[in-house]
């Protein structure tokens, strides 16, 4: 019975209430490698999204660490506007070496205003998101393409 | 160091599911295993196999082959998280001294992310203890050096125990490259 709940409902019904953090990987493929699985828990993350004012609001142990807007861009891909803070909680730096440091000083950037989500999975219960972008970072004097994908997985 | 860490950590971690001693003129040999293991970023999980064919009696025509997927955790894997490697080793192999040691000069294509990668998987195989145990060591030589780091490759150390079980033909393989550790279980056909 509870499909015929939902079966009328659009993207913004499904993404609206309050998600749970399960994991975010980020996938760092660079030149001739195959490239570094980077995953960390975001269990401690709650991700609240109101669809009425299309914000999204990040919660960590009670202390809100981030806030969106966002605009659906038909049913699979959503924009969100004010992603200065994002990296600080899409990536967990601790376990990523030093020596990446300008790959992220380039994604600081990247991250900065806005940026445009595939909505891979969207149900009741789960919602994956991806990006995927190529990042020029020079390093030792010359450019180098590397590529993050990033897929977060939230769930109710 | 710890970008070497980061990026030398991924690459063609699999089993050598074969001892040294070669197989006769003519003849094959088979072996499979499943494995896995993890180093401090993700875990990996595995099936392996290879093929030996005698081209003498001390020189084999030796393939093997491996899927893994790479995630945080098995339940991430059945999840569609994960990102698949395939491996596919091809070359001789020369057994020497009384079989005892043997000497594998595999071509290695790795397909990973929708790119291909070639290398070159020297292998020393040495058996100890009445056979029951062969150490190995691996290095994969890329191609082409990574852009960032200047990575090339992985050496990987490891050994295989045939449980006397089933005629020995169930062995455990445990195998390191440093950073992560990886084991699993094979069965020789």
């Amino acid at each position: 019975m509870s499909c015929d709940r939902t079966a009328n409902w659009t993207t913004i019904d499904f993404l609206s209430g309050t998600w749970e953090g399960q994991e975010i990987t980020n996938y760092i493929k660079i030149q001739s490698y195959p490239g570094a699985l980077t995953p960390h828990s975001t269990a401690h993350l709650l991700n609240q999204i109101d669809t009425a004012n299309t914000t999204s609001s990040i919660d960590s142990a009670g202390i809100v660490i981030d806030e969106n807007i966002f605009v659906l861009l038909g049913e699979d891909k959503i924009s969100i506007t004010g992603t200065d803070k994002t990296i600080d909680w899409s990536f967990d730096t601790e376990s990523i070496p030093p020596g990446l440091e300008p790959i992220f000083d380039s994604l600081r950037i990247l991250f900065s205003g806005e940026q445009t989500f595939d909505i891979q999975l969207l149900n009741r219960k789960e919602c994956v998101l991806y990006f995927d972008t190529v990042v020029p970072v020079y390093y030792a004097g010359s450019l180098v393409n590397v590529e993050l994908r990033h897929t977060q997985y939230w769930k109710k | 160091m710890c970008v070497g860490l980061i990026l030398s950590s991924c690459f063609a971690i699999h089993p050598e599911l074969q001892n040294a001693k070669s197989v006769n003129k003519g003849a094959h040999s088979y072996s499979i295993g499943v494995y896995g293991g993890a180093n401090v970023l993700v875990e990996t999980y595995g099936v392996a196999g290879v093929h030996n064919y005698g081209l003498t009696d001390k020189v084999d025509w030796s393939t093997d082959g491996s899927f893994s997927v790479q995630a945080s955790s098995l339940k991430r894997v059945f999840q569609g998280f994960g990102v698949n490697q395939y491996n596919l080793s091809t070359g001789p192999k020369f057994s020497m001294l009384n079989d005892e040691f043997a000497f594998r000069l595999p071509a290695t294509i790795t397909f990973s992310a929708e790119e291909l990668f070639l290398s070159a998987s020297p292998t020393l195989l040495w058996d100890v203890i009445d056979e029951k145990t062969t150490l190995f060591l691996r290095y994969n030589r890329l191609y082409e050096r990574n852009a960032i780091e200047g990575y090339s490759g992985d050496l990987l150390l490891g050994f295989n125990y045939f449980l006397p079980l089933r005629s020995n033909q169930i062995m455990l393989s445990i195998q390191s490259n440093g950073i992560g550790l990886y084991g699993g279980i094979g069965l020789t056909l």
